[in-house]
C-alpha cells in the first residue's frame, strides 16, 4: 500500500468486437438512407440499443422499399428515445404515406412536445388532421 | 523521559509551520488551486495564516532553538567531529534562522506570495529548517547511544514479517467491517465473500511487498555501512519514499500540479520527514527500550496493543466519515488511510520487541510474497469459475470487486497502488498531459464576437440569468417525478422550455463560468485580463444597452471597466451567497429603477447547495428528512425553491413577467455520494455534467421560436440563444462555440445528433467525451488514473455505468485526442496574430496584496 507495484491486471479482459469502430464511425456519419443495409444489421446486432443505427436502419428500409420494417425499426428506435422529434416526424410522414392519418397524427403532437413550433410538425400534424386524423394528446 | 515529550511538542509547532507553509506554496505553485482557494480566499484562516506567517515562522525558530540549547554550547576539546559540527551547525541554525525571522518580521514574504516563479523555491525553502534540526539530531547523537542500535537487520527480519501481516489483517478487518455496514446491502452473498477474498489478497500483497522491499533495502545498506541499524535506516528510506509517492501520484495531481514541481516538493517532502523522524529517534532516552527478546509476561501483554488498534480502527472511521464530505479529490481520505497504517505498524512492532531473534531467512523473505500474489491473482479466476457455476455475472470479478472499492476507501486505495489497470497508455496520457500543462504553449485570448455583422441594435426584453452553483437536474421536479420540494419551478417550468438534455462544458467553475459567458468552451488560463475580448454576455450588455446587475465571483471582476455595473451584495464573500438574499436585493434595486427606460441583466451565481454550504452545521438538513434523496442538500434546494417563486411573483406584481427572458441552470452538478465521490474538484461524472436548463421567454417570442427539448445542448448555449432571442443573427464561430437553442420557427437548429464533444475539468486532468446526442460519456480521468464509460439515458435520472470494450477504449480515446487538439489548437495557434494579452504582464507584490483584499 505503501508504494506501487505495477502488476498485470488480473481482470479478464472483454472478448473485442471487431467492428465496433467501424460501426460507431457508421453511426456518427454520412447520409442515412445511403448506408448499406446488411452493414447496419450486423452493426445492431453488436449493440441493439444504438438509437442512431436504428435509425439509419429505418431509413435505409425506407429507400430499399420496405415500409413495413422501416416503421417497426423506427418504433423501436422511440421504445429507447421516446423524446427524439426528428425520428418522430420520420415515422409519422411514413406512417402518413401509408394512409395511417390517425397515428401520423399523434407521432406529430408527441414530436411538438420536444420540438414546438417545428415547422416540419405542424404541417404534418395539419395533414393528418385533414385526412381525418386526430392527435390522442 | 519529560525532557523527551517537551522537545517533541517543540518539534511539532516547527514541523506544522514548515509544512503549513511550505503547503501554502505549492497551492500558489498550481495556477488552479491557486484561482480556486488562494486568489478568492476561500478559507479565511488560511490568509489569516498568510497574513501573520512571520510571527508564526519566528515563533517556529524560536521553539527550534530551544530544541537545541545543549548543542549551541561549545564541546570540550578532544569532542568527536561529529559533536564539533553539530554545535557549528546549531550556530548556524541561530544566526541564519534568526535573520531570517527577523527579515520576514520586517517584510513578510507569504502574503506578497503569487502563482509566479516565486512559490516554488518558497515550497522547498520552508521545509530547511525540519532538515536542518534533523542534522543537528544526526550529528549530536551517535548511532550507537541510539537504543535498540545494536542489533542486525536480520536479526528482525521475522519480527518485520509478523508485524506485516498482523497489520495486513488489521486493515482487512477494520475495513471490511466499514464496507458492509456501508456498502449496498443487497446482492449474492457470494460475491461478498469473493470481494472480501480479494480485499484480503490485496491487504497481504501490499503488506507483503512492503516487508520485501524492507528486506531488500536492508540487506543493501548492510552491505555498505554494517549491519548496525540497517533496519532502521531501511524502514526510514521506505519512509521517505512512500510519503514521496503519496504526495506525487495522490495529492498534487488533485491540485494539477505539474510533474517536475511535483516530484521536487515531494521528494524535498519525503526526504525532510523521514530525516526529521530518525533524528528524533536519535533523540531518544536511553531508558526507553525494554527487554527483548524474552518471552511475554503474560496474555494481557498484547491487550494493549489490541486495544489501541480498535482505537485506531474506531477513530480512522470516524475521520474517514468527517472528512468525506468536505474531502478533495480522496487526498484528505487517502492520508488518514496512510496515516492508520503506519500507526497500525508502529504499534505491532512495539507489541511484537518481545519476540525472539531468528536467523535471517530467504525462505521467509520469499513465501509470504509470493503466496499474496498467488492469492491476487487466483480470487479473479476464482470469481469467473463461481460466475459461470452459477451463471450469475454479478459474481464476475470486473462487477463484484469494484463494491468493497467503491464503499470504501482503503481499498480502492489499496487496488489502485497494486493493480495496474491498464487502458490509460502512456501516449494518450502524455498527450493529454501536455495539453492541461503550460507547456503546450502561451494560452492566447481571441477576439471573438457572436452577433453577425448584419444584427442591429435593439430594446430586448430584461434578462434574468440565475446560476445556481452546484445545483443537480434531479433535484428538481422538472427532471425528476420523485421530487416534491419544488413546487414554484415546477410551475415557472410549465410555461417555458425545459431543456432535458443538458450539460456543462466543464466540470466546476472556474471554467464552467467563462464558458457560459462566452459561449465557448475554453481553456485553463482564460479566465484572466483580456477575457473581456470573448466574453459574449458582456458585449450583449453593451450592444443592447442593458444595465448589468451582478452578484458573482468568477466572471465579475474581469468585466471592463466601462462596462455599466450594479454589484448586487459586492461585500458578500463568494461561500456565502444566497440566491434568497441576491434576489431580494434584486428585486429592491428594480423596484427603485422602476423608471429606468433600460432593460435590466441581472446575473446570479449563489452558493447555497455549493458543497462548501451543504457540509456545514454538522451536514444536517435545514427542515427534516428527504427520503432518496441527500437532506442537507435538498432542504436548501426546497428553500431556493421558495425564493425564486416569491421573485416570479414580484415580477409579476411588477409587470416585467411577460417582458422578461428567465433562465435558470447551474454551472455544473454535484457528486453527492455516488461511488463515495463528494462535490465535483476534478472529475466530471454524469452527475456532474448534467445540469438543469429551463428558459421562459415572453409569450409574443415563445409562439415564433421553435427548439428541439431532447437535442444535446450545454450552457455555452446560452450566450448565443439570447442573442438570438433579441433578434441577432449569430456568427457560427466553429464546434467549440454554443449555438441558439431557440430559433424563429421555420430556421434551422445546429444539427448535433452524431458530433462528439468534449468536456473538462476545471482544476483536474480529467476530460470527457460526450456522443450520441449526449447518451454516451466516456471519462479519461488522470487524476485517479482510470477511464469510465457511462450511458444517460435523456429522460432517465440516474446514468448508468457502461463496460468498457477495448474497441469502445479506442474509439473514444481517438476521439478525445482530435477534440482536445481542436481545443488547444484554437486557445494557442488563433491569437499568435492577435496583441498579447495583458495577462502576460508581470505582477508585482503590491498587485497581488491588491488582488486579496475583498472585492468591493
Amino acid at each position: 500500500m505503501l508504494f506501487w507495484l505495477w502488476l498485470p491486471a488480473p481482470f479478464p479482459r472483454p472478448p473485442v468486437l471487431a467492428s465496433a469502430e467501424e460501426c460507431a464511425a457508421l453511426a456518427e456519419g454520412g447520409s442515412p438512407a445511403a448506408k448499406d443495409l446488411r452493414q447496419l444489421q450486423e452493426c445492431i446486432a453488436l449493440d441493439p440499443d444504438d438509437v442512431d443505427l436504428l435509425a439509419d436502419l429505418a431509413a435505409a428500409q425506407e429507400s430499399a422499399g420496405s415500409p413495413e420494417l422501416a416503421v417497426a425499426t423506427y418504433r423501436r428506435a422511440l421504445t429507447l428515445a421516446s423524446e427524439d422529434g426528428e425520428l418522430r416526424l420520420r415515422l409519422g410522414r411514413l406512417l402518413m404515406r401509408r394512409g395511417e392519418a390517425a397515428e401520423a397524427a399523434d407521432q406529430a403532437a408527441l414530436g411538438l412536445q420536444v420540438q414546438p413550433n417545428r415547422p416540419e410538425l405542424v404541417e404534418l400534424l395539419g395533414a393528418a388532421e385533414r385526412a381525418g386524423g386526430k392527435a390522442a394528446q | 523521559m519529560i525532557r523527551y515529550a517537551a522537545l517533541l511538542a517543540l518539534r511539532l509547532v516547527v514541523a506544522a509551520v514548515c509544512v503549513l507553509t511550505a503547503a501554502y506554496a505549492v497551492l500558489n505553485c498550481s495556477p488552479f488551486a491557486f484561482d480556486m482557494f488562494i486568489r478568492p480566499q476561500l478559507f479565511p484562516w488560511v490568509s489569516q495564516f498568510a497574513t501573520w506567517h512571520h510571527l508564526w515562522w519566528a515563533s517556529a525558530y524560536l521553539a527550534g532553538l530551544v530544541t537545541i540549547v545543549a548543542d549551541l554550547r561549545r564541546p570540550p576539546a578532544g569532542a568527536p567531529g561529529r559533536r564539533v559540527a553539530a554545535h557549528w551547525l546549531s550556530v548556524g541554525y541561530l544566526l541564519v534562522g534568526g535573520a531570517t525571522s527577523a527579515h520576514l518580521v520586517m517584510s513578510p514574504h507569504l502574503p506578497t506570495l503569487w502563482n509566479d516563479a516565486r512559490a516554488l523555491p518558497t515550497a522547498v525553502v520552508a521545509l530547511v529548517p525540519m532538515l536542518w534540526l534533523a542534522i543537528i539530531d544526526h550529528l549530536a547523537r551517535p548511532p550507537a547511544q541510539v537504543p535498540g542500535s545494536d542489533a542486525g537487520w536480520s536479526a528482525r527480519q521475522q519480527r518485520v514479517l509478523v508485524a506485516c501481516l498482523v497489520v495486513a489483517g488489521y486493515l482487512w478487518i477494520a475495513h471490511v467491517a466499514r464496507a458492509f455496514v456501508r456498502a449496498e446491502p443487497a446482492g449474492n452473498p457470494l460475491a461478498w465473500v469473493l470481494t472480501s477474498l480479494w480485499t484480503l489478497a490485496l491487504c497481504l500483497c501490499a503488506l507483503t511487498c512492503l516487508y520485501t522491499c524492507w528486506c531488500l533495502v536492508a540487506a543493501l545498506v548492510a552491505s555498505g555501512t554494517g549491519e548496525r541499524s540497517a533496519g532502521r535506516s531501511a524502514a526510514l528510506v521506505l519512509l521517505a519514499g512512500a510519503v514521496c509517492e503519496f504526495l506525487r501520484r495522490a495529492v498534487f495531481p488533485t491540485i494539477a500540479l505539474e510533474p517536475v514541481p511535483a516530484a521536487i516538493v515531494a521528494a524535498t517532502a519525503g526526504i525532510t520527514l523521514a530525516t526529521a523522524c530518525s533524528g528524533l529517534i536519535r533523540r531518544l532516552p536511553a531508558a526507553g527500550a525494554g527487554p527483548r527478546g524474552a518471552p511475554p509476561a503474560s496474555r494481557l501483554a498484547w491487550a494493549g496493543p489490541a486495544v489501541a488498534l480498535l482505537v485506531l480502527a474506531v477513530a480512522t472511521g470516524y475521520g474517514l466519515d468527517r472528512l468525506e464530505r468536505l474531502d478533495w479529490a480522496f487526498a484528505g481520505q487517502k492520508l488518514t488511510v496512510m496515516c492508520e497504517a503506519g500507526l497500525a505498524l508502529l504499534v505491532v512492532w512495539l507489541a511484537t520487541r518481545r519476540l525472539p531473534d531468528r536467523d535471517w531467512s530467504a525462505r521467509a523473505l520469499l513465501v509470504p510474497p509470493a503466496l499474496a500474489l498467488l492469492a491476487v491473482l487466483a480470487t479473479p479466476r476464482l470469481a469467473l469459475v463461481a460466475a459461470a457455476w452459477t451463471g450469475d455475472r454479478a459474481l464476475e470479478p470486473a462487477v463484484a470487486f469494484e463494491r468493497f472499492a467503491a464503499a470504501e476507501i482503503a481499498f480502492r486505495f489499496i487496488s489502485e497502488g497494486v493493480i495496474d489497470r491498464g487502458g490509460v497508455d502512456a501516449d494518450y496520457t502524455r498527450f493529454l498531459r501536455h495539453h492541461a500543462s503550460p507547456q503546450a504553449g502561451p494560452v492566447v485570448i481571441p477576439e471573438v464576437d457572436l452577433a453577425a455583422p448584419d444584427g442591429q441594435p435593439g430594446r430586448g426584453p430584461h434578462i434574468f440569468l440565475i446560476a445556481i452553483d452546484s445545483l443537480r437536474r434531479d433535484y428538481l421536479s422538472p427532471y425528476n417525478a420523485a421530487v416534491d420540494f419544488t413546487p414554484h419551478i415546477d410551475a415557472f417550468s410549465q410555461g417555458a422550455f425545459v431543456f432535458r438534455n443538458a450539460f456543462t462544458r466543464h466540470g466546476a467553475t472556474q471554467l464552467a463560468a467563462p464558458s457560459l459567458w462566452s459561449g465557448a468552451m475554453v481553456v485553463r488560463n482564460v479566465l484572466a485580463p483580456g477575457f473581456e475580448r470573448m466574453n459574449a454576455l458582456e458585449k450583449l450588455v453593451v450592444r443592447e444597452g442593458y444595465r448589468l446587475a451582478i452578484n458573482d465571483h468568477t466572471v465579475a471582476p474581469l468585466l471592463r471597466p466601462t462596462t455599466p455595473v450594479t454589484r448586487i451584495e459586492p461585500d458578500v464573500l463568494s461561500a456565502d451567497t444566497d440566491l434568497c438574499s441576491n434576489l431580494d436585493a434584486l428585486e429592491a434595486h428594480l423596484e427603485s429603477s422602476i423608471e429606468d427606460p433600460r432593460p435590466v441583466f441581472a446575473y446570479m451565481s449563489p452558493m447555497n447547495v455549493h458543497i462548501l454550504n451543504t457540509r456545514r452545521g454538522g451536514q444536517e438538513s435545514l427542515d427534516g428528512e428527504y427520503p432518496g434523496f441527500y437532506a442537507p442538500y435538498a432542504s436548501r434546494v426546497r428553500r431556493m425553491d421558495a425564493c425564486f417563486g416569491r421573485f416570479v411573483s414580484s415580477l409579476k406584481r411588477l409587470g416585467l413577467y411577460d417582458r422578461s427572458i428567465i433562465v435558470l441552470t447551474s454551472d455544473h452538478g454535484d457528486s453527492l455520494g455516488e461511488d463515495q465521490y463528494w462535490g465535483h474538484a476534478t472529475w466530471i461524472f454524469p452527475e456532474v455534467v448534467r445540469i438543469p436548463l429551463v428558459i421562459h421567454v415572453p409569450t409574443a417570442l415563445r409562439s415564433r421560436m421553435t427548439t428541439d427539448l431532447a437535442r444535446v445542448a450545454f450552457a455555452s448555449d446560452i450566450a448565443p440563444t439570447l442573442y438570438r432571442l433579441l433578434g441577432l443573427g449569430v456568427r457560427d464561430n466553429g464546434p467549440l462555440f454554443g449555438a441558439p437553442l431557440l430559433v424563429p420557427a421555420g430556421e434551422a437548429l445546429v444539427d448535433r445528433r452524431r458530433a462528439s464533444f468534449l468536456l473538462t475539468s476545471s482544476y483536474g486532468a480529467a476530460y470527457g467525451l460526450l456522443r450520441r446526442n449526449g447518451r454516451l460519456l466516456y471519462i479519461t480521468d488522470l487524476v485517479e488514473w482510470r477511464e469510465f464509460a457511462y450511458v444517460l439515458p435523456p429522460g432517465a435520472v440516474r446514468a448508468r455505468a457502461w463496460p468498457i470494450t477495448p474497441d469502445l477504449r479506442r474509439l473514444n480515446q481517438a476521439l478525445t485526442r482530435e477534440r482536445v487538439s481542436e481545443l488547444g489548437s484554437f486557445y494557442r495557434a488563433a491569437g499568435r496574430d492577435a496583441a498579447p494579452t495583458a495577462q502576460a504582464r508581470a505582477r508585482t507584490p503590491a498587485d497581488a496584496a491588491d488582488e486579496r483584499r475583498p472585492r468591493p
